[in-house]
Order: C-alpha cells, then sequence, then structure tokens
C-alpha cells in the first residue's frame, strides 16, 4: 500500500492520543505533569494509538474505500470508535451478534489494558511521593519550622488559625521523628514541587536554621 | 397514736430525699387529725406531742432540703457540663469532616499522614472522620504501592463545593 493510502491513520492516531490524554487528565489531575511523565502514561497513549490502528484496520479491509472517504473513515475510527469504546456495550447491538462479540471482547481488553495502566502510574506517583516524604522527614526540625511558618505567614488563606495554636502544642509533644514527618507532609501537601525545592535547598544535617 | 417518719433517704439519691419529705408531709397531715380527734381527752398531753412531731418535722426538713437542693444543682450542672461538652465534641467533628471534604477537593487525593497534616490536627483525629466518610461513600480509601490513599468519591466531589461556598 502507498503512503498516501496511509495517511487516514494520522487524524485517527492524534485523536487516539487527544482521547488518551483527556482520560489521563481526569485521573490524575493534581498529579497530571509527573503522570505524563511515567512511562506508563506513553505506554498507555501507545496502547490507545495501536487499538485505534487495529480498528481502522479491520474497517479498510471490510469498507475499501476512495482516499477521501477513507480520510472520514479515519476521524470515524480515532474519534467514533473511541466515544463508543467509552459508552454502553448495547451501541453495538445493531452490528449483529458476531460483530457484538468482537466488540465486547475490544472493549473489555481496552479497559483491562486502561485499569493495568492507571495502577502502574498510580504505584509510580505514590511511591515518588513517599520516596520525597522520607527525604524530607529527614531535614533538620528547625529548617522545616522555618518552612512551615513561612508558607503559613505567607499564604493569604489563614485556615485553621483557630486549630495552630493546638497543632504546635500537640506537635512538640511527639517524639522528633514524628515532628519532622507531619511539617514535611504539611510541606508535601503545598506541592510536590515545592517541597522537592525545599528539599533541595535545605541545609545539611546538623546545621540549624534561625527561626 | 401515729406513727413518726424517721427513716433517713439515701444519701446519694436526691429523688429519694424528695419522696422522704413528700412522706413527711403526709405524715404531719395524719398527726394533725389525730391530734384534733385526740384534743378533748388531754389537752397538755395532745400540746406536748404536737409541739415534738412538728419540731421533729421542721428539723428534717431544714436538715433535708439544703441538701436535696444542693444535689440536684450538683446533678444538673454535671449533665450540662457533660451535654456542652458532647455538643464541643459534635462540632469539632463536623468542622473536621466539612476540613478534610474541602482539602480532598481542593488538592486531590492525599495519605492520612499529608491529609492531617494539611488541616493542622493528627492522623488518630481524622481516622474515625474518615470512616464515616467512607461509609457515606463521600470518600475512598485505597491501598496503592503499600500505602493508604484517600480520594474523594464522585459524590464526594459533588458535596465538597456546597460545604465551602465554593
Amino acid at each position: 500500500m502507498e503512503f498516501a493510502g496511509l495517511l487516514h491513520y494520522l487524524p485517527a492516531g492524534a485523536l487516539a492520543i487527544l482521547w488518551g490524554l483527556v482520560e489521563l487528565a481526569q485521573t490524575f489531575e493534581s498529579d497530571l505533569w509527573r503522570a505524563l511523565r511515567s512511562r506508563w502514561a506513553l505506554i498507555f497513549l501507545a496502547g490507545n494509538v495501536c487499538l485505534t490502528g487495529i480498528v481502522l484496520v479491520m474497517l479498510d479491509l471490510a469498507f475499501p474505500l476512495e482516499p477521501r472517504q477513507r480520510f472520514l473513515l479515519g476521524l470515524f475510527a480515532g474519534f467514533g470508535w473511541q466515544a463508543l469504546l467509552r459508552t454502553r456495550i448495547h451501541l453495538f447491538q445493531p452490528l449483529g451478534e458476531q460483530h457484538e462479540a468482537v466488540a465486547i471482547s475490544i472493549l473489555d481488553l481496552y479497559r483491562r489494558f486502561q485499569r493495568f495502566c492507571w495502577r502502574q502510574i498510580d504505584q509510580a506517583l505514590i511511591a515518588e511521593r513517599m520516596a520525597l516524604l522520607d527525604r524530607a522527614s529527614n531535614l533538620p526540625l528547625d529548617y522545616l519550622r522555618h518552612q512551615f511558618r513561612l508558607h503559613r505567614h505567607a499564604s493569604l488563606l489563614s485556615d485553621f488559625e483557630q486549630r495552630e495554636a493546638e497543632f504546635w502544642k500537640r506537635l512538640s509533644q511527639l517524639p522528633e521523628g514524628e515532628q519532622r514527618l507531619y511539617l514535611a507532609a504539611y510541606l508535601l501537601r503545598i506541592g510536590f514541587d515545592f517541597l522537592k525545592e525545599a528539599v533541595k535547598r535545605a541545609p545539611s544535617q546538623g546545621s540549624s536554621v534561625r527561626e | 397514736m401515729s406513727e413518726t417518719v424517721l427513716a433517713s433517704p439515701r444519701k446519694s439519691d436526691p429523688l429519694e430525699i424528695v419522696k422522704t419529705l413528700s412522706d413527711v408531709t403526709r405524715k404531719l397531715r395524719e398527726i394533725t387529725r389525730d391530734l384534733t380527734t385526740q384534743a378533748g381527752e388531754s389537752p397538755s398531753a395532745v400540746e406536748a406531742l404536737a409541739s415534738w412531731q412538728l419540731s421533729m418535722l421542721l428539723d428534717l426538713h431544714i436538715a433535708h432540703l439544703p441538701l436535696a437542693i444542693a444535689r440536684v444543682e450538683a446533678q444538673a450542672s454535671r449533665h450540662l457540663s457533660m451535654l456542652h461538652h458532647q455538643q464541643e465534641r459534635e462540632e469539632a467533628r463536623r468542622k473536621l469532616r466539612k476540613d478534610i471534604l474541602v482539602e480532598l477537593s481542593r488538592r486531590g487525593r492525599a495519605f492520612p499522614l499529608e491529609l492531617a497534616a494539611a488541616i493542622l490536627t493528627f492522623v488518630e483525629d481524622i481516622e474515625p472522620v474518615l470512616r464515616a466518610l467512607e461509609k457515606e461513600g463521600l470518600v475512598r480509601i485505597r491501598r496503592v504501592a503499600g500505602t493508604e490513599v484517600i480520594e474523594l468519591t464522585p459524590r464526594g466531589r459533588d458535596a465538597a463545593p456546597h460545604l465551602n461556598g465554593l
């Protein structure tokens, strides 16, 4: 087959990537950039493109069309197929029993593949967060206190003011390791990159930070 | 001669004291009736008996009333204080529940430690609230990479903006 005959695979692939990105954005809203950097996100997007390609090959074989019509078929496969994939299975019923059976198995395959990728991305993100929290909880206590207070004073949204005094009182009664964990967890909640920067800028263990 | 009411009430039960005082009053009425019937036989004896009975009854009233009042007051104060603490605990729990939902809605899923630190409290404080929220179907607690991760369910996502007036 000539290269021109394969051009309609491009819009189909582009739409498959777009659909995949939308799904990733919806699922990993708070950690989107880190999720996209994960290799499992790339595998998911590649899988999406492959699946759309397979569907388009099947359609190409079933309906030999003119080049212009093939372009529309490419759009249909990229957009329509993905839309059908995400809706209820009864939409496939008019195609007949044999086709429906194929559609169900592809849908099932897609769902399993998607769930697997989600789990892998999730685990990678959580493991990364845990590792950063672990590193941050080894920083000097004074430095963490300083960062915490800096953020509290700098923040326009002074939430939980009534609880803050009680928090400090109870925190000071905990062992030092736990105090560091709580303060690091607070900073992690501000943002992964925020804490990462704080860890980078941190003085080495032993030196103190003026409060 | 009429019987006297000398049974001492149990010190710990104000209701018993009130009951005894009521018995005393009833007996006082009976004595008055007896004295009236006996007045014709020996006026001086009746007068002495009446005087003795009355002084005894007055002593009983005077001795027990302040005690009963003090006990009732102390119990009422204890109940009020317990009620007040219960209301405070309930209020704190409601506030915590709202803060958890709003925080998860603002910044997404979190570890229990992260969530507790973000709303300036401790894991042991948020744990019962999280279990309740999970039962209500507002949050989901999943195990990922060996740790618990808390996230809002679609129902929780719908509820959170209303809690914060967003």
